[in-house]
């Protein structure tokens, strides 16, 4: 539940900006987006010089989605977005619940100083502003940076700011079920402590672990997107959602082409299917 | 006071298991708080011991001693563990590994927090096999179904896919015990392995002890607080008050010639011994670690106290064949002056 406020937050956060940029709120009546079904085919760059820059076309058949006032095709820019947004704070996920389940894990394996100096760092990271530590660091890299060089420093900035999140959450259940009867009853049967440890306590902050997952996942997606609508993200070549949210801010998005909006749509439809899916397997094991 | 009694029922061999002596202690201010004190038995290959006593004796803390994982902050602080006549107390974390669960199997009180629940039960059965390099893989899962089949576990490849909370009570002691087992050992630890059963299911467990340790010569030391359990399952019986052992000896001359008067107010306080019966009719209670009486721990509630028992701890006196107890009422130069108390 707190996921799904988050949700909103986000969705909000991203239409209200998107609205504060080319603001007019009667568009938000207009035609609804039509939900295509169809295989990607086209490129996200190619444009159309035919089209008119003040009133790109709505829906027609070759482009599903409508097109940008350069003729790009929508739809086909919100698939190819998408692979950048959704991979990327996956992989800012993963990261972050790879290095806070081993800081956990070690933590609340070791304890006494080990745990004590981990936990006070972690802490140290958690209280950094997440948006403004990764703002700061790609405003330190040259202007012009590869996509590919981009997506990695994203994904190792959301990574470690996220993970401290996991790593408190693991070792907390780490240290508490330490004592529990069946860790010693592994230790009776032989299993040395490095295994007791990777068998019996890191599986036991799993459903801590997933719920982190779900936290951070949209947070990041919302973080990318925040930094490629400022401009500091992902060309227009090789958008993003947020990218393509910075290209509807340059027009009359919400008046004269309110498909434009379709990657904040996207966003939401991404998480909520990710959760409906942790939901499910979290069902399917009680 | 290191005597060893040789079973009645055993071949004249070294016992299997040797306990000399083991002190455990938890750190209380400055110094100890000991909650087993001097505490030595003996168990033979294919024997059960009984180890029987009220809540808080130390039994549990016996068997954690026995097998190196007293909970800390407590700590062994003294004696011997000799298995198969080797001192298990300067073992490495590693030869542990190689002894727990491979020579000494345990099986807990509570088979539901005992069990890991994030796992199956066929993958924690095999997860012993795998630790001890019995087997890995397919095999062991397949050597689980066939453990979960010795022990007499209904649909044993079903079992082996349920995670514990899938299980019922008895189902889920049998997976422990299968779990104890795995590793083959040559003694088995039951720590209660019935208290936190249905009376029915506990007559099937103790059933199927009996049956494995025949079938798998297994030596056993069995916890309890129930004498019906100890008058149904044991060889031996040593008998636990305020962490010392206070009396020992074959169980039906227990039964028949309780010497100690601890024992004997727990056989009278029982109608005819008989099965079921909880250790608790006794006046009073076990006194807390930090009010033990220097001398005898039983002096507080002994209808037969002498002068001198709340402050000279009495040691083991032969009372008959293989039959000690910790008793001033026995010090032959008192019995001779006639001095009945
Ligand atoms: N972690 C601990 N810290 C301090 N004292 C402890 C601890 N564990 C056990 N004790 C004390 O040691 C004594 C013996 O405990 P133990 O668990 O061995 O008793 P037991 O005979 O097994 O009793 P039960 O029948 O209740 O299981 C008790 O007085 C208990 O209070
Ligand atoms: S030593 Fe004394 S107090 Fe202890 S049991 Fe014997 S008579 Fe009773
Ligand atoms: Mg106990």
């Amino acid at each position: 539940m707190s996921l799904r406020r988050l949700l909103l937050i986000a969705g909000v956060l991203l239409v209200a900006t998107a609205w504060l940029g080319r603001g007019d709120p009667g568009a938000l009546v207009g035609p609804s987006l039509q939900p295509p079904l169809t295989p990607v085919r086209g490129s996200p760059t190619t444009t159309d010089a035919t089209t008119d820059a003040a009133a790109p076309p709505a829906a027609t058949r070759r482009a599903w989605l409508g097109t940008d006032p350069i003729g790009r095709d929508v739809f086909v820019r919100v698939v190819h977005g998408g692979r950048v947004s959704v991979v990327l704070a996956a992989t800012a996920t993963a990261l972050a619940l790879l290095i806070g389940v081993l800081v956990g894990a070690a933590a609340g394996a070791a304890g006494g100083v080990i745990d004590t100096t981990l936990m006070r760092l972690s802490e140290l990271v958690i209280v950094l502003p997440a948006l403004y530590v990764l703002l700061a660091v790609r405003a330190a890299l040259p202007l012009v940076v590869s996509p590919v060089t981009l997506f990695l420093v994203t994904a190792a900035v959301l990574g470690a700011i996220g993970a401290p999140l996991v790593a408190r959450a693991a070792r907390a259940v780490i240290a508490s079920e330490r004592s529990r009867d069946f860790v010693q009853a592994a230790v009776a049967t032989g299993a040395s402590p490095w295994r007791v440890l990777v068998r019996h306590l890191v599986p036991q902050a799993g459903p801590v672990v997933v719920a982190q997952a779900l936290v951070l996942f949209p947070a990041f997606l919302l973080a990318e997107a925040t930094m490629s609508f400022a401009g500091l993200g992902f060309p227009s070549d090789n958008p993003s959602w947020g990218t393509l949210l910075q290209d509807a801010a340059s027009v009359r998005a919400l008046d004269t082409a309110p498909w434009l909006l379709a990657p904040v749509v996207a966003m939401a439809a991404t998480v909520w299917a990710i959760n409906v899916a942790a939901d499910a397997t979290s069902r399917r094991r009680s | 006071m290191t005597t060893t009694f040789p079973s009645d029922t055993a071949p004249p061999q070294p016992p299997l298991l040797a306990v000399r002596g083991l002190d455990v202690a938890f750190p209380r201010g400055a110094g100890w708080l000991h909650a087993v004190r001097g505490v030595s038995f003996d168990i033979h290959r294919g024997e059960t011991l009984g180890l029987v006593g009220e809540s808080g004796s130390g039994k549990s803390l016996t068997a954690f001693g026995v097998i190196g994982l007293v909970p800390a902050p407590g700590r062994t602080t003294g004696g011997a563990v000799l298995l198969d006549g080797r001192d298990l107390a300067g073992l490495s974390e590693l030869e542990w590994c190689g002894v727990r669960g491979r020579r000494i199997g345990f099986v807990f009180q509570e088979p539901m927090t005992a069990l890991d629940p994030v796992h199956t039960v066929g993958t924690q059965i095999a997860e012993v096999l795998a630790v001890h390099g019995l087997a890995r893989g397919r095999e062991a899962l397949e050597r689980a179904i066939a453990l979960l089949d010795d022990v007499a576990m209904p649909e044993p490849s079903l079992a082996a896919r349920a995670y514990p909370h899938q299980l019922s009570g008895g189902m889920r002691q049998r997976a422990m015990i299968a779990i104890a087992l795995a590793g083959d050992p040559d003694l088995l630890i039951a720590d209660e392995p019935t208290t936190a059963l249905d009376v029915t299911v506990q007559a099937q467990i103790l059933d199927l002890l009996r049956l494995l340790k025949a079938r798998r010569r297994l030596a056993l030391l069995l916890i309890t607080h129930d004498l019906g359990v100890v008058a149904q399952m044991a060889d031996r019986v040593a008998v636990m008050y305020g962490g010392r052992v206070v009396e020992t000896s074959g169980v039906r001359e227990l039964f028949a010639t309780p010497r100690h008067p601890y024992t004997r107010g727990l056989l009278e306080s029982v109608p005819g011994g008989s099965a079921g019966a909880r250790l608790v009719a006794i006046d009073g209670v076990v006194p807390a670690l930090d009010a033990m009486p220097a001398g005898c721990a039983f002096t507080p509630r002994c209808g037969e106290r002498l002068a001198r028992c709340g402050d000279d701890p009495p040691p083991a006196f032969d009372v008959g064949a293989a039959h000690q107890s910790r008793c001033w009422l026995h010090d032959a130069a008192r019995v001779d002056r006639g001095l009945r108390p």
